[in-house]
């Protein structure tokens, strides 16, 4: 799948692209999002990320996304350098409660050659964090997670490597609301298996989880099945299994789990599941999403069209 | 039909003196150049009829392509003459092709012969060489050129577009280096001619430029396109173009879903089998999006004024409306952006005007880049207003507003 959006909101600011010299945006409102675009004013994200820091205001800044951080000429450049430059000035963003790494849409750059690298520093360096995202699973590297306040967590990728969704089981995130994670395809180094997820749906970890999204995955019928049996459900209010390829199966195995109509919502848009399925669910008495159903053949068909002289 | 010279007398015009006050007084007679039955033609004759109009005399392509100067001497002066596209009749097209054939071959470039063109020009979705088309409107169109520039001075045949401006915008790099002269921002390109694969990656390092879009130097409809990204990783292309050996090599067909590559063998023959028909090349700018849609804008100015803005919608970077992008209402784009930067597209598409003032409409296509600030002109088409359920605030389609303008012109 790609992703053709760039984030417009995030943590409730509406995001806002720096424009040096041009008045800053109200931190107490938006989002600033830095990214080194096409005949943009930079080359390089250090001269733009110190422009950024020389602006008025900026310790006042609340919600910053990162975007390309990669100029055209080499758009697989790693994101380490980007992830020290932040941390560098880490006491000078005392506000900082909600960070976005790697706003990069289809348009911008292929998801599977975003390079990340090890962000584990932001954990120590952003005790007052409270949402962080990251996208892009190529080199990514949470290390060990630990954060007294971390309230969301969102890990997005076209293939996301097992590695990095055991270190998320491995995470101490007490006040942890909202867990987010895209797995991928193999393809793109997706090769998580539902194993991987066990300390994640066993309930030993997360407290406070309300909101569990496992989203983007091909093998989403045993995600599912796995999900339904779990003890994590009895603590979570909404699940999100969409942008997969959840099918009847996945869906006869939440219907049968009487945790799930324990929930309030279930969130399955972009599926596979036919029509009677869809009624199932929705037959629980919960609220569900069930936007987009997929055709099966949607990719193979190719309808050829006469060329018009326009 | 014997063929008239440019110097022979015309009966019709010697009845009296040809005095400028006596072309005057005769009513400009209102002729369109298309086919008959399509679908652009069938607008524009409801347009007049709504404005109170006769219909236009339809000079058919069918004719002008069987006789080209036999059939512009049919033409009475005075008259205000529209051309419209030829449109997507198989039988049209074959015609348009067989006149491509001397013009390419004097040249030696690659086009069909005419035994090609009878056998495999009317196949269903077939991607037709496109300069040998733009070769063959060329010669057709001269003839009606060459009526009008002998109509006197003032000519008393107005050609609408112009000849030299219909086959500019058919030339994507000559349209390219025009408006470049005129300050347009526009997609960086890579230098003509880009003749194979290889010369393709050669010529995208040399411009740092990894992420380009390969277009058919004379093609139209986003047929050809190829959207190729590379880097250390890898490649990949997207294209609407579907690929099927044959006997006498790969055949190209036109498609409406799109094509991804990854294998840069595949990529090579792919890029390759497009070269011989001369490609455009230029950067992929990356396009702002809406709600996970990738966007981009067609502007029809009239009379040099930008009166329609069409927001184009799409889950890939081919944004073209035949292949289900979905066509929008721009102003959830427009809401978006700066004031200033609204204001500066409008300015661009009022200085593609001034640059290109043969055409009386002009459907530009606009790419606003990721950051809602910047904007590059894509393309401008002279055929490109058609643009079904598309109105002005004062419910006029742009065949209405073109005929307003005109009749205040008169």
């Amino acid at each position: 799948m790609t992703i053709s959006d760039n984030l417009s909101t995030f943590h409730g600011f509406d995001v806002v692209d720096f424009a040096s010299g041009e008045p800053p945006a109200d931190p107490a409102r938006t989002a600033v999002r830095l990214r080194l675009e096409y005949e943009g004013e930079f080359e390089e994200f250090a001269d733009l990320w110190a422009e950024f820091m020389g602006s008025p205001g900026v310790e006042e800044t609340q919600a910053l996304v990162i975007g390309n951080w990669a100029n055209v000429d080499d758009v697989s450049a790693p994101s380490d350098q980007a992830v020290a430059l932040i941390v560098s000035d880490a006491e000078r963003l005392p506000k900082l409660r909600a960070l976005f790494f790697g706003d990069i849409t289809s348009e911008e750059n292929e998801i599977s050659w975003i390079q990340q690298s090890d962000v584990s520093a932001f954990w120590g360096a952003f005790p007052n964090l409270e949402v962080f995202g990251v996208r892009g699973g190529n080199g990514l590297q949470l290390g060990a997670i630990r954060h007294a306040r971390l309230k969301a967590l969102t890990v997005e990728a076209g293939g996301l490597p097992r590695t990095v969704v055991r270190e998320i089981g491995d995470a101490d995130l007490p006040e942890l609301e909202h867990l987010e994670i895209w797995f991928g395809t193999p393809d793109y180094g997706g090769d998580s298996e539902p194993d991987d997820l066990a300390p994640i749906l066993d309930g030993s970890r997360f407290p406070k989880l309300v909101s569990l999204a496992l989203r983007n995955c091909e093998w989403a019928d045993q995600l599912a099945a796995a999900v339904a049996q779990a003890p994590i459900l009895d603590r979570i209010r909404q699940l999100d299994l969409s942008m997969g390829t959840l099918g009847d199966a996945g869906v006869d195995a939440l219907v049968a789990s009487p945790a799930v109509r324990r929930l309030q919502r279930i969130d399955i848009h972009h599926h596979y599941v036919s029509e009677a399925g869809v009624a199932k669910l929705k037959a629980l008495g919960i609220s569900v999403n069930a936007d987009d159903r997929q055709e099966a053949d949607d990719d193979d068909q190719s309808f050829r069209y006469v060329a018009v002289s326009e | 039909m014997t063929r008239v010279s440019a110097t022979s007398p015309f009966p019709s015009e010697h009845t009296r003196p040809m005095t400028p006050l006596g072309a005057a007084r005769r009513p400009a007679q209102a002729v369109i150049v298309g086919t008959a039955g399509d679908p652009r033609v069938a607008a524009y004759q409801a347009a007049r009829a709504r404005a109170g109009l006769a219909a236009a005399a339809l000079l058919d392509y069918r004719d002008l392509i069987a006789d080209p100067e036999g059939t512009a001497a049919h033409l009475r002066a005075p008259a205000r003459v529209r051309i419209e596209s030829p449109g997507r009749d198989p039988q049209v097209l074959a015609g348009l092709l067989a006149h491509g054939i001397a013009t390419s071959a004097r040249l030696g470039l690659h086009h069909w012969s005419r035994d090609q063109i009878e056998r495999q020009a009317g196949e269903r979705g077939r991607l037709l060489p496109p300069r040998q088309l733009y070769f063959g409107m060329a010669r057709v169109l001269s003839a009606l050129a060459a009526r009008a520039r002998d109509s006197g001075t003032p000519p008393a045949i107005a050609l609408v577009p112009d000849f030299a401006t219909i086959l500019r915008a058919f030339d994507k790099t000559a349209c390219h280096r025009h408006l470049a002269a005129a300050g347009v921002p526009l997609p960086r390109t890579l230098p003509s001619p880009v003749a194979s694969f290889e010369a393709l990656i050669a010529a995208t390092r040399a411009a740092r430029l990894s992420r380009v879009f390969v277009k058919l130097q004379h093609g139209s409809a986003a047929a050809g396109t190829v959207a190729l990204a590379t880097s250390r990783l890898g490649m990949s292309a997207v294209t609407t173009v579907e690929q099927v050996p044959a006997g006498d090599g790969i055949r190209l067909y036109n498609t409406r879903s799109l094509h991804r590559h990854t294998s840069p063998a595949e990529i090579a023959r792919l890029v390759d089998a497009l070269a011989p028909h001369g490609l455009h090349v230029e950067a992929w700018i990356p396009k702002a999006n809406i709600d996970g849609r990738i966007v981009d804008l067609r502007v029809v100015t009239v009379a040099g004024e930008p009166v329609f803005r069409v927001l184009r919608k799409s889950r890939h970077p081919i944004t073209n409306l035949h292949l289900g992008g979905e066509r929008a209402d721009a102003a959830g784009l427009l809401a978006r952006m700066s004031a200033r930067a609204v204001a500066a597209i409008d300015d661009t598409c009022r200085a593609v005007t001034r640059v290109m003032p043969g055409a009386l409409q002009l459907g530009i296509d606009i790419a606003v880049a990721t950051g809602l600030a910047r904007h590059y002109v894509l393309e401008v088409n002279v055929f490109g207003d058609l643009l079904k359920g598309v109105t002005d605030p004062r419910g006029l389609d742009p065949y209405d507003v073109q005929l307003r303008a005109t009749e205040q012109a008169a």
